[in-house]
């Protein structure tokens, strides 16, 4: 039986792997309080904002992920379904919740927008799984941003895909 | 039922001028753009709804951050006061005075979409702007063009060229509401600090703006300081030439005043017409002390586009070949100078006068380096890859 | 009785060259008019064009590209239409003069006309002053200074004996007197001034609108019909002073009243587009040679071949170095060249 620790810290090495090179003045960055929700769990997402005094980001949750607050004031936040829509005004970081569903998994992107310098940009996407269990719905969409990190994250996607498999063969 | 339709489409009209007039995202049309407002625009945006596009959000930011929320508020030289309720994106210009003004400011020139033919002809001091439209003179202008720019703001001269210029206003008035017509002349030295604060209010470029005017506030004033205990009777006198032989400046003319700022004193000054044609004779009873010709346009020599200096040297020498002209005083002290329009009209003004000051008080001028003036000029606010030891002619010697 | 025969043959071909020549026309300038109204810097297509006429028209069944009906509506529309009228009262004018001066190198300007109007206009330029304020300034000035001048050579004529010799004495007097004026204004003038009182003696339909468009209108509306009503009188004349008389057409009064009404079309077209030459002296000639000298049909064919020619020029002024607008007035003055040496050719036959 592998510990979870174990099977923690490799997501978040992978998570370091695949943070992006920041483009050159703002970068938002997103960090989740755990990839790996128990079924139900809400956990939080902080986003990390460097050089945009006015502008906007937009996170796009993954299907059967739910919104579940922010500390955002109410007239700066804007939810469509999966979208979530913050105005950002001199923030630096920005928290807000997330309610996993029973089980799913996927990507959550987001893209940024600097009113102010007119640049707009990606910010990287993050991968959650309930329980770490991987949903086929989550494979097939990859997000460009990860596959865009280059060929040795693949190797270590496959390799964490087969601890992963010998984890849950473990567990049974 | 045709005039139910005619009302119908006139009231679209207004709400679409409407709507395009205010300020982007102000949603109860108070003419304030406040946060709740803002946020409410950009949310809506972002979750790609609403009417809005990223130029609108990006002006409404501006419109945040820079103004307060509220629309500015430009008085030009003319004295109307004009509301901008967005930054300028798409701006025409009429004269070279004021393209070159904006370039100081450092203004996007990007965002200059066209400009007039004979800025677009001037390769060497305006490069790549062949590329943008050319919209004819202010006495021949081509509307159609302009119209069809859809500009958001035109630049005009406040004080010359009036009826021509009002006449270009009343067109754009109503043909192109949504187009501001800045009245603004660039050249007076009464007037240019004051213009160059205001454009850079309406342009954004307050810093640039105050950096501009220190630059050119030093110079000026410092040639105000330098001759303003010259006592009336102690003042230089100074023959100016225009372009023609003979032809010299009166009060009226802009030459004059700047002459005037430099301390000069011109014999002729008090002629009825602009540009009389005086006497020979007059001029050598006069017995200047400096002599100035003034060459550029006509003379075709000099300038920014060659390094003429030659041509300069050629057209001094035949005024010191002139019959007489051995006894005047400025000829004997070898204080016969020839300048170049470009850098005595228009919006460098500041140089050309400095010029006339060094010429006329020396001593009083000594520490006065006017061809630095024009390289830190050419260099820094204009952003011009031009190198005065080698390129352009302007003054001789 | 084979005379007679032959005479009606002849004379019903002569309705019918001038009936074909006046339809020719009309067709020429609805062609022209449809032609220039396409031209511009806008970069429209033929279509966008007359569709942003139809949507002018109709605007809730058609719609135009955008700012392409204010360009069409603002800019070309009124233009075109004053150029047509222009060059018709012009042309008319030309034509009377001709017929009164019994010179066929006449034209509206032969009395001094158009040297007073510019003096009209280089006042109201230079030294400010006129008889209306605003923007009407230098057109009222042009206006009246041109009737000025009509109702001195009246009084001068009055005084020496009606006849065309003493008109155009008188004429010619008053154009040294008017030119050596606007001369001295602008010599004293600013070089701003100085340029706007040249460009308002070159002569250009840009600065028409719609109301002055219509003020022209309104008076060729009333004084064409009028000179076509008395043209009869018109015929006489041109025989000579004495025929005249024995036709019973009142000599004098007829010659003043021709005249007034000629200065008249001629002041109230030039006040509003500066001097044109050349079509008031060219047009009634072409249609003389065409159509024959009768002025009932002369008056109307010259005029339309006065607007034909005032229209196209105007229209190669604005394509030739497209986009700058070269003024019509210019354009015109070039017309007098192959004229001139057309007569210069053709004069030993006579």
């Amino acid at each position: 039986m592998i510990p979870l620790p174990a099977n923690r810290l490799l997501c978040i090495a992978l998570l370091i792997m695949v943070v992006p090179v920041a483009a050159s003045g703002t970068a938002v960055t997103r960090a989740l309080s755990t990839a790996e929700p128990g079924a139900g769990e809400t956990f939080t997402v902080s986003l990390s904002i460097e050089g945009m005094a006015l502008g906007g980001v937009v996170e796009t949750l993954p299907a059967g992920y739910a919104f579940a607050g922010t500390d955002l004031p109410d007239d700066r936040v804007l939810v469509r379904e999966q979208k979530i829509a913050f105005a950002v005004m001199n923030d630096t970081r920005i928290t807000y919740s997330v309610r996993a569903p029973a089980s799913g998994s996927g990507d959550i992107t987001g893209r940024w927008e600097d009113f102010i310098g007119g640049t707009d940009g990606a910010v990287a996407a993050s991968h959650v799984a309930v329980d770490g269990i991987e949903t086929a719905a989550a494979s097939g969409g990859a997000d460009p941003a990860v596959r865009e990190a280059g060929s040795p994250f693949a190797v270590l996607a496959a390799v964490a895909g087969i601890l992963l498999a010998a984890y849950r063969g473990g567990r049974r | 039922m045709n005039r139910h339709l005619l009302l119908a489409v006139a009231l679209l009209l207004i709400a679409a001028t409407a709507s395009a007039a205010g300020i982007p995202g102000d949603a109860d049309g108070n003419g304030v753009l406040d946060q709740p407002e803002y946020t409410a625009a950009v949310l809506t945006y972002l979750v790609g709804e609403g009417d809005l596009t990223r130029t609108d959000i990006q002006d409404a930011t501006w419109v945040l951050a820079r103004w307060d929320g509220r629309p500015l508020e430009v008085t030009d030289s003319s004295g109307q006061t004009l509301t901008l309720s967005r930054p300028l994106r798409r701006v025409v210009t009429f004269t070279g005075e004021s393209l070159e003004t904006l370039r100081s400011l450092g203004f996007d020139m990007e965002k200059v979409v066209a400009v007039d033919k004979y800025s677009h002809a001037k390769s060497a001091f305006f490069p790549g702007f062949q590329e943008k439209a050319n919209v004819g003179s202010i006495w021949s202008p081509d509307m159609e063009r302009v119209l069809t720019l859809r500009p958001d703001a035109v630049f005009l001269y406040a004080t010359i060229s009036t009826a021509a210029c009002d006449e270009i206003q009343q067109k754009l008035e109503a043909s192109s509401p949504g187009t501001r017509v800045f009245r603004f002349d660039c050249f007076k030295p009464a007037t240019y600090p004051g213009e160059i604060r205001a454009i850079a209010a309406a342009t954004g470029c307050e810093d640039r703006g105050d950096e501009f005017v220190g630059f050119y506030e030093s110079v000026m004033d410092g040639i105000r300081a330098g001759t303003a205990d010259v006592p009336e009777d102690g003042k230089t006198r100074v023959y100016f030439e225009y372009w023609t032989d003979y032809k010299t400046f009166a009060s009226g003319s802009g030459y004059n005043e700047k002459l005037e700022i430099a301390g000069g004193y011109n014999p002729f000054a008090g002629e009825s017409a602009e540009y009389p044609e005086v006497d020979p004779e007059a001029v050598i009873v006069s017995n200047p002390e400096v002599v100035v010709k003034l060459t550029g346009q006509k003379l075709a020599a000099g300038g920014y586009a060659g390094h003429d200096i030659a041509a300069l040297e050629a057209t001094r020498s035949a005024i010191l070949k002139r019959p007489g002209w051995t006894r005047l005083a400025a000829v004997a002290d070898d204080r016969v100078h020839v300048v170049h329009s470009d850098i005595l009209g228009g919006a460098q003004h500041f140089i050309g006068t400095a010029y006339l000051a060094k010429w006329f008080y020396p001593e009083r001028f000594a520490g006065l380096d006017p061809n630095a003036i024009h390289q830190r000029y050419l260099t820094e606010f204009q952003g011009l890859d031009f190198n005065l030891a080698s390129e352009g002619a302007f003054v001789y010697p | 009785m084979e005379e007679i025969v032959a005479l009606r043959e002849g004379y019903s071909r002569i309705r019918k060259t001038r009936a074909a020549f006046i339809g020719g026309l009309l067709v020429l300038l609805v062609i022209l008019i449809g032609v220039a109204v396409t031209l511009g810097s806008a970069g429209f297509t033929v279509g966008e064009s007359y569709l942003a006429i139809l949507a002018g028209l109709f605007p809730g069944t058609f719609t135009a590209p955008e700012m392409a009906d204010v360009i069409v509506w603002d800019y070309r529309l009124h233009r075109v239409l004053f150029a047509v009228a222009a060059g018709f009262g012009l042309a008319v004018a030309g034509a009377v003069m001709q017929g009164i001066l019994r010179n066929p190198l006449a034209s509206p300007f032969t009395l001094g006309i158009s040297s007073a109007a510019a003096t009209g206009a280089s006042v109201a330029i230079v030294l400010g002053a006129g008889f209306v304020g605003g923007e009407y300034l230098i057109i009222a000035n042009a206006f009246l200074f041109a009737l000025l001048a009509s109702v001195a050579i009246y009084g001068m004529a009055r005084y020496r004996g009606v006849s065309s010799e003493t008109m155009i004495l008188a004429g010619i007097a008053l154009m040294y007197l008017f030119s050596a004026v606007t001369s001295l204004l602008q010599y004293v003038g600013t070089a701003e001034e100085l340029q706007a009182v040249v460009f308002w003696m070159f002569g250009s339909v840009g600065k028409s609108t719609w109301p002055k468009l219509g003020i022209v209108t309104l008076v060729l509306a009333c004084t064409i019909p009028y000179l076509v009503y008395r043209a009869w009188d018109l015929n006489a004349l041109a025989e000579g002073d004495e025929v005249a008389a024995g036709l019973g057409v009142p000599v004098e009064r007829s010659m003043m009243v021709f005249m007034m009404v000629a200065s008249l079309i001629t002041a109230v077209v030039i006040c509003f587009t500066g001097t044109i030459g050349f079509i008031g002296l060219v047009a009634p000639h072409i249609t003389r040679m065409a159509i024959g000298g009768d002025y009932r049909t002369l008056i109307p064919a010259s005029g339309l071949v006065g607007a034909v020619l005032l229209l196209a020029a105007d229209s190669v002024g604005r394509s030739i170095l497209a986009p700058q607008v070269l003024p019509v007035g210019i354009v015109t003055a070039f017309l007098g060249v192959p004229f001139f040496i057309y007569l210069f050719m053709h004069r030993r036959n006579a």
